[in-house]
């Protein structure tokens, strides 16, 4: 199926533990393999080391790799000290804010979380939370019930889906994001409950498989249209402003 | 290419069918270019032992390429060699799986016994392998039953490389690579222990094979041999399976 396929999920840089070779050069290179137009990245620093860092290094990689990729900023609410921080980085050409409360470790239901939101929120930006683990999704929709923009739910796996199904159907804004999908007919329940335009394909890759990650929509029983809202036009509608 | 795959349940899904009729199983077969499928009952594993293994064998059909593990709890050690004695001298049977205790790993003590029976038979024992602590418990009994050939089903989870770890310590250990997806686990696993002692397993249907399938054809380590060993071969001989 030809498609120009938007990857939302990409993290680039070293790890803590052993990954995969996960250089920007190396999902560049992924990319290519696979035919993915544009990705959504974020440099490891930002998440593990100094986020201020982690930003600029991202911002680095969406220079030198100009067109292909998005750039996208962390915020820790561990080191969230003034609404400035959000202001400076809205400033900056990033897609979207990521947020990453399982590797960074602080419950979503977070003062400081609900401040980011509440500023970020001035500006209708779309976030990118992680919610793998059973609640957290029933907690991100409360915690976030108010935010005006775009809410992609990261990481939602076989333990989570009827809690993300449920958020989704009560929330409007709320979209999930597929890289840790596995089981057959996910897609497709998403689809009949929720409507295609809500599923928004990410890999995590490099350092997770998005050859893999590809295979799983592409043997789905979707359409190939559907297939294509999910790989392309739905990250291409409300991320991209239904530009390249 | 075609493939045997060592993890797979009968059962349905909240979202799918596809593994819980006998016609369903040979559709998904056929889907997938499945060879054969060893199946794991998952009512067997998830709470009843005797009604999971007797379901099951009502699926099995060896003409057909659809095996069985027999279930095992480590709570019921009699219950658990009654049913080894029942089910095992079967072809279609081809190895035993524990059941998993609810939030923990189990311990070496818990499973001597059953394991101990298993050696008659002369089939592999699998052992769901979630993370670090699964890998560890299947270790020691590795350790203690050198005869008795063990396959981890899910490889370690995100913990693939103790699960590699282990397998290169223990020969009788062979990994399914079910579980994770990272891009480097195959090429990993192939530099640490070769291609003889993996698997190839998906988890259907909480997984799809096509998921496994692109990381064995994406490792670039891997020769067409390799991966022929990995989707048929290394099983065959395993199992039994049309070798």
């Amino acid at each position: 199926m030809a498609t120009s396929i938007i990857d939302i999920n990409t993290i680039f840089g070293a790890y803590p533990s052993e990954h995969a070779d996960s250089t920007a050069e190396t999902l560049i290179k992924e990319m290519s393999a696979h035919e993915v137009e544009k990705s959504f990245a974020l440099s490891t620093w930002g998440i593990f080391y100094n986020e201020a860092l982690g930003n600029e290094h991202t911002l680095r990689a969406q220079q030198h790799f100009s067109g292909k990729i998005a750039a996208v900023a962390t915020i820790s609410p561990h080191s969230f000290f003034s609404d400035t921080t959000v202001d400076l980085l809205v400033d900056q050409p990033f897609a979207i804010f990521r947020f990453f409360p399982d590797l960074q470790e602080w419950p979503i239901d977070y003062a400081p979380f609900a401040q980011i939101l509440k500023v970020l929120g001035e500006h209708r930006r779309p976030i990118m939370v992680t919610t793998a683990k059973p609640g957290q999704a029933t907690v991100l929709a409360r915690v976030a019930a108010q935010y005006p923009g775009p809410i992609i739910l990261e990481g939602v796996g076989s333990s989570n889906m009827a809690e993300a199904l449920c958020v989704l159907q009560e929330h409007e804004n709320f979209f999930v994001e597929t890289h840790n999908f596995k089981l057959p007919g996910a897609l497709e329940t998403f689809r009949n409950r929720v409507g295609i335009e809500r599923i928004v394909f990410g890999s995590g890759g490099p350092a997770l498989s998005l050859g893999s990650a590809l295979a799983y929509v592409n043997s789905s029983a979707l359409t190939d249209d559907e297939k294509s809202a999910v790989l392309t036009q739905n990250a291409r509608q409300f991320l991209l402003g239904g530009g390249s | 290419m075609p493939k045997i795959d060592v993890h797979t349940s009968l059962g349905p899904t909240p979202f799918s069918d596809e593994m819980s009729s006998k016609d369903a199983i040979l559709r998904s077969m056929a889907r997938f270019d499945l060879e054969a499928v060893v199946l794991v009952s998952s009512l067997g594993v998830e709470c009843d032992v005797v009604n999971g293994n007797k379901q099951l064998k009502q699926m099995l059909s060896a003409s057909d390429g659809i095996y069985g593990y027999v279930t095992v709890n480590a709570d019921y050690p009699e219950l658990s060699i009654e049913q080894q004695r029942a089910y095992l001298s079967r072809p279609e049977f081809v190895g035993t799986v524990f059941a998993s205790p609810l939030g923990r790993p189990l311990l070496l003590d818990e499973v001597r016994e059953i394991t101990n029976a298993q050696r008659r038979y002369t089939k592999p024992i699998a052992f769901h392998a979630r993370n670090l602590a699964d890998v560890n418990f299947i270790r020691s009994v590795a350790e203690a039953f050198t005869t008795i050939p063990i396959v981890l089903l899910g490889m370690g989870g995100d913990d693939w490389r103790s699960a590699v770890e282990a397998a290169k310590r223990w020969v009788n250990i062979h990994l399914a690579i079910s579980g994770s997806v990272d891009a480097d686990k195959i090429s990993y696993a192939y530099s640490v222990i070769a291609a003889r002692r993996l698997l190839f397993g998906s988890g259907l249907p909480f997984a799809e094979p096509s998921i496994y399938e692109n990381l064995v054809n994406e490792s670039k380590v891997l020769t067409t041999n390799d991966r022929k060993r990995i989707y048929r071969q290394n099983a065959s001989l395993l199992f039994h399976i049309n070798d």
